[in-house]
């Protein structure tokens, strides 16, 4: 038992890593630190959804307006229409009006 | 070094630790957490990967670190932890073990020839029973502090290492033979 554990603890001492181990790992942290420069932040992270939002708004508030306008326009067409109608109505009834007077001159 | 490990060493009032320390803590630790991660995975450039990506996991959590011994369990749980992550995701093949640069003279002479065929048999372990015998006979832990660092209870750590005790011994018995009754 004794033996095994000899054996064991010869089999797994520890190693040197390669060469430049430490190195690398220190290059790895420079790289994840420019990497990390370049990363958005919680505020730019902020930022972006405050711009999202808002233009999300702008677009909403531009559909809106366009729809109003366009109800806006169709109101006024219909009432310039209904007031044509009516004057061409008037028109009428004032020829009538005109034809049964003559009449009744006669 | 940085004021926190100094203060370490000292056994003065702890304090986080900082990038000014990191060096340090390389030159230190990379033997343990390489072999830890050698020993397990039997493949030197993935145990320098996984090694790598530990210390990048040190260095963001430095400044939740106050001391040498906190620094220590941390890397250990940590790199075990990834052993066994690393295993599950995939098997790894045996690899010839030629290419392993061999430490300074152990104190014990070695059968090289020996140590090669018991690595091999420990690669074949379970991977829970592997990272327990790893952390047993390279840091010398005891059952308590191996299920500290694994997160396992006591009594899962002791039957498994006594398992694999068993298991590496018949094995070693079958393949190199014991006339004398060596390993029994």
């Amino acid at each position: 038992m004794k033996a095994l554990d000899e054996e064991l603890r010869g089999a797994l001492r520890r190693l040197q890593p390669p060469e430049g181990f430490a190195d690398r790992v220190r290059q790895r942290v420079e790289s994840e630190g420019r990497f990390a420069r370049h990363q958005p932040t919680r505020a730019t992270g902020a930022m972006r959804w405050a711009l999202a939002a808002t233009l999300v708004v702008a677009a909403g508030g531009g559909l809106w307006y366009r729809a109003e306008e366009q109800r806006r326009l169709q109101g006024e067409e219909a009432k310039r229409q209904v007031l044509l109608s009516l004057s061409i109505a008037g028109t009428k009834l004032k020829a009538i009006e005109m034809k049964v007077n003559h009449g009744e001159e006669r | 070094m940085g004021t926190a490990l100094a203060n370490a060493e000292l056994d003065t009032a702890p304090e986080p630790l900082d990038a000014h320390d990191f060096d340090a803590l390389i030159a230190r630790h990379q033997s343990m957490v390489f072999s830890i991660a050698f020993h397990f995975l039997q493949d030197r450039s993935a145990a320098e990967e996984l090694a790598q990506d530990v210390f990048l996991q040190l260095y963001r959590h430095l400044h939740n670190l106050q001391s040498a011994d906190h620094v220590m369990f941390w890397l250990r749980r940590v790199t075990a932890h990834r052993c066994i992550d690393r295993g599950r995701r995939r098997h790894f093949k045996m690899r010839a073990l030629d290419g392993v640069p061999e430490p300074e003279a152990p104190a014990v002479p070695v059968d090289p020839l020996l140590t090669r065929r018991l690595r091999s048999l420990i690669g074949d372990l379970p991977d829970p029973a592997r990272i327990a015998v790893v952390l047993r006979y390279q840091e010398d832990l005891t059952p308590d502090e191996i299920a500290r660092v694994l997160d396992r209870p006591v009594a899962t750590v002791k039957s498994q290492l006594q398992r694999a005790l068993k298991t590496l011994r018949e094995q070693l018995v079958r393949v190199i033979g014991d006339p004398r009754g060596y390993y029994r």
